[in-house]
């Protein structure tokens, strides 16, 4: 189920919404795991079953870890189960395709199976590093793995983070406004946003690159960069905002990482709870930049960051080219990058980035980029009003400016009023768009 | 807190259960784009095995939901009107009705220069000895308005009929079949569904016209008759560019804007291919350009040039069997710096090198390149 689907925003949210908020106290938390349960298994009940088993190992994992005298032969063995799901899952298809048995039986991806499992396995870290005591009710751990709102999408939630908040937490009025507000915006930037630059993108990216132009090419480039970010910090913007009706709080996931200085800038800035992650369970696990190891440790984290996003060699590529300049950046001082030299170098390495990231296979991604820097010749068969009209370019000029605080800030130092009848309007449109059955890509079931 | 958040809690609160609380649950409503509703579907059903869960019942049920959504007639009249905003906003490209590609529609009014450039033209043409004719097609929306729903309305001008009002009072000899597609277009698709080029049969009859044309100042010109031509069908698309790769594609414009067009596209078009195709040659003058020298020995003795835009991609497929020697430049080529502008003046060289009797102008009425005729 997509939360911008009718069916999530105008029979699932108002039921569980009305359930939620009658129910007594001790019921709040089951409701919303039969919620989430019934909300990821209406993208596929087999999926369904495969978390929930996923659940129980980490369960009993996670209560072996604390009790065992050996903690750490508990936490392998429920470590490579969750690894094991994972690649059996995600990566199977892609592996028996490189040994040659393309023919493999196929197998389906569950969606956001890379978030809930990354959830599990900082459950169980959590655990063992003695942060946290193991959680002793299934179900409690059952919602902290599966809670709807950020189940498919993220942002990955961290167990320390939320532990304390599955036993007690309140929605204020405050905190039910604040979710509201967040989660129309999240829908804006989804359906009125990212949903107009995915039609540039997609119409851009299926032709032969031989058959665009340079500048249709970097057209097609800058669509999807803007569509990925305002997809994705949409999604969590969603996410959080429901969560905070729910009484949660969780982490921010995005703070404007087009305007970032340097790359190492951007990974602070774009999907942060992945990138938080990482450092905490992998990067300083390896040890971090006091082995003297710390160039070879941000590469096998950026190139665990490409594999985390699929199952393809343009994903390794991509996790590499951005582990490339992270640690080019850690060699010559990032804080000597200012002024407008860093934001477009910023913004150029991430838009080739990007290519990467969009294309199918890395030959097209190549003659793709190629065809960007006008190192290929190609005759155009479109005329560029056929990829954008003048309400995408009204949308390129709202996006730019979404992409940097201003806006952001203009808007809250307004009248309450002024702020509720924006997102009225964007609510609404959002809202006919979405029953209007507009184009409507998902674009995380890789992940 | 204060009363304008309660009141916002509360609008957003309404607009969340208002849809489902007016949910339609006629069992057969008949939907505005001329379909019935999804069925609805039990979540379990009977089998011979025992009851079980009904199979992809999720899809079903999203869609019997979606169909029947209170206030989804308001939303889609909604979507319509934003669209409707855009049109005005739009300055080319094309448009899109409910269920109909629509063409290149334009409500611009021809520059009052346009008299004064095709009497530059007729001077350009007189100083070089070349007789020069225009032919242009006309809109797809003039030719579907009933298909357009309302998003192309009656009044928007037939800028074609004014380009040729123009053209008339400066005695360029100027063709405009408008009463003929609109004729063909009562037994045959005169354009593609889901493009804005025409169809051969379209095509066949603007070649006609200009033939008939050209008839008038030069006796004997050969009018390829239809049983000159192979006639197969097929529900592939041959228009633009994709009349030079032989079969066509497979649906023309997938998708635009917000749309998959192929879905539910069951028409076939008719395609000729001249049954003399074999004595046909055909170089390319220059690949990047879309440049092209036909020689067909049995033609006309004349040597004609063609300066047309993608219209005339698929117009290749009649006009070189009519003349010993054709050229077609395509003035729209992207590649080239000079694209998009419908000027003599621009392509002097290429047209001079051929030393053409007759040059003949192509583009449409909407596509206001007129509007660049003669610019240097």
């Amino acid at each position: 189920m997509l939360f911008s689907s009718n069916i999530f925003l105008f029979l699932f949210l108002p039921l569980v919404l009305g359930l939620y908020f009658l129910a007594h106290e001790r019921a709040k938390n089951y409701i919303l795991l039969a919620a989430s349960l019934i909300f990821y298994a209406w993208g596929g009940v087999a999926a369904a079953g495969m978390m929930i088993v996923n659940i129980a190992i980490n369960y009993a994992g996670a209560i072996a870890v604390d009790k065992w005298r050996e903690r750490k032969l508990p936490l392998i063995l429920t470590l490579t189960a969750n690894f094991g799901m994972l690649f059996y899952f995600k990566y199977m298809n892609f592996f028996m395709a490189q040994i040659g048995m393309a023919g493999f039986a196929k197998i389906a991806l569950p969606i956001g199976i890379s978030f809930f499992i990354f959830q599990g396995v900082s459950y169980l870290i959590d655990v063992y590093r003695r942060e946290v005591p193991p959680q002793k009710n299934p179900l409690k751990l059952a919602l902290f793995i599966s809670c709807f709102p950020q189940l498919i999408a993220g942002p990955i939630v961290k167990y320390h983070d939320i532990d304390e908040q599955l036993d007690v937490r309140s929605t204020t009025a405050a905190d039910f406004l604040y979710g509201i507000r967040r989660f129309i915006m999240g829908l804006g930037k989804k359906v009125l946003l990212a949903n107009t630059f995915a039609v540039i993108a997609d119409e851009i990216f299926k032709l032969p690159v031989a058959e665009i132009s340079v500048a249709q090419a970097w057209l097609g480039a800058l669509a999807y960069s803007m569509q990925i970010f305002f997809d994705f910090s949409g999604y969590s913007d969603m996410a959080i905002g429901l969560m905070r009706v729910f009484g949660f709080r969780i982490p921010e996931n995005f703070n404007y990482p087009y305007i970032a200085k340097s790359i190492t800038d951007f990974w602070r800035r774009w999907h942060i709870s992945l990138s938080t992650w990482f450092k905490e369970y992998l990067y300083i696990p390896l040890g971090g930049n006091r082995t003297g190891h710390t160039y070879r440790n941000l590469w096998l984290v950026f190139l665990a960051t490409g594999i985390w996003h699929g199952a393809e060699w343009t994903f390794v590529l991509w996790g590499l080219w951005h582990g490339l300049f992270i640690v080019m950046e850690k060699k010559i001082d990032v804080d000597k990058f200012r002024g407008a030299w860093a934001h477009f170098y910023t913004l150029a390495v991430v838009l080739v980035g990007w290519v990467l990231f969009r294309t199918e296979n890395i030959t097209k991604a190549w003659q793709y980029l190629k065809r960007m820097f006008g190192l290929i010749n190609g005759t155009a068969i479109f005329q560029w009003p056929w990829f954008c009209d003048n309400i995408q370019y009204i949308t390129f000029a709202a996006a730019v400016l979404l992409c940097t605080p201003i806006f952001g800030k203009w808007i809250h130092t307004r009248r309450e009023w002024m702020l509720n009848a924006w997102l009225i309007v964007v609510f609404l449109l959002s809202a006919t768009m979405i029953v209007a059955g507009g184009y409507n890509p998902f674009i995380y079931f890789r992940f | 807190m204060n009363w304008a958040n309660k009141i916002f809690i509360g609008i957003f609160l309404i607009i969340l259960c208002l849809p489902y609380v007016f949910l339609n649950t006629y069992d057969k409503l008949k939907l505005p784009d001329n379909r019935h509703a999804a069925a609805k579907t039990d979540i379990f059903q009977q089998s011979q095995n025992g009851i079980s869960i009904t199979s992809n019942f999720q899809n079903k049920y999203e869609a019997w939901f979606n169909d029947r959504l209170g206030g989804r007639m308001m939303a889609l009249k909604a979507n319509g009107r934003l669209q409707h905003i855009n049109r005005h906003l739009r300055q080319g490209g094309s448009y899109i009705a409910n269920d109909w590609f629509v063409g290149n529609p334009s409500r611009k009014k021809p520059s009052d220069k346009l008299s004064q450039k095709f009497h530059e033209l007729k001077k350009w043409c007189g100083d070089r000895k070349i007789k020069c004719y225009v032919a242009i097609t006309p809109d797809k929306n003039f030719i579907y308005a009933d298909k357009t729903l309302g998003i192309i309305p009656d009044k928007w001008i037939d800028l074609g009929a004014r380009i040729k009002k123009i053209a008339d009072a400066a005695s360029v000899p100027i063709v405009y079949p408008l009463t003929e597609l609109q004729e063909l277009r009562r037994t045959e698709d005169v354009f593609y569904r889901t493009d804005h080029h025409m169809t051969d049969s379209g095509q066949y009859i603007f070649y006609s016209a200009i033939i008939k044309m050209l008839g008038k100042d030069f006796k004997g010109i050969p009018i390829a008759g239809e049983s000159d031509f192979h006639i197969s069908k097929s529900t592939k698309v041959r228009a633009e560019q994709a009349r030079r790769y032989g079969l066509g594609s497979a649906c023309g414009r997938r998708t635009f804007g917000t749309k998959n067009w192929c879905e539910n596209q069951t028409a076939t078009y008719k395609f000729y291919d001249h049954k003399n195709s074999g004595d046909l040659r055909k170089n390319i003058a220059d690949q990047k350009l879309v440049q092209f020298v036909f020689h067909y020995p049995k033609g006309f003795p004349k040597r004609v040039v063609v300066l047309g835009n993608s219209i005339t991609e698929s117009l290749m497929q009649f006009l070189p069997y009519s003349f010993r020697d054709t050229m077609k430049i395509r003035y729209s080529s992207i590649e080239d710096p000079r694209a998009g502008k419908l000027s003599p003046n621009l392509f002097e060289n290429e047209i001079m090198e051929f030393r053409p009797d007759i040059m003949i102008i192509i583009t449409d009425a909407g596509g206001q390149h007129l509007e660049q005729l003669m610019d240097k």
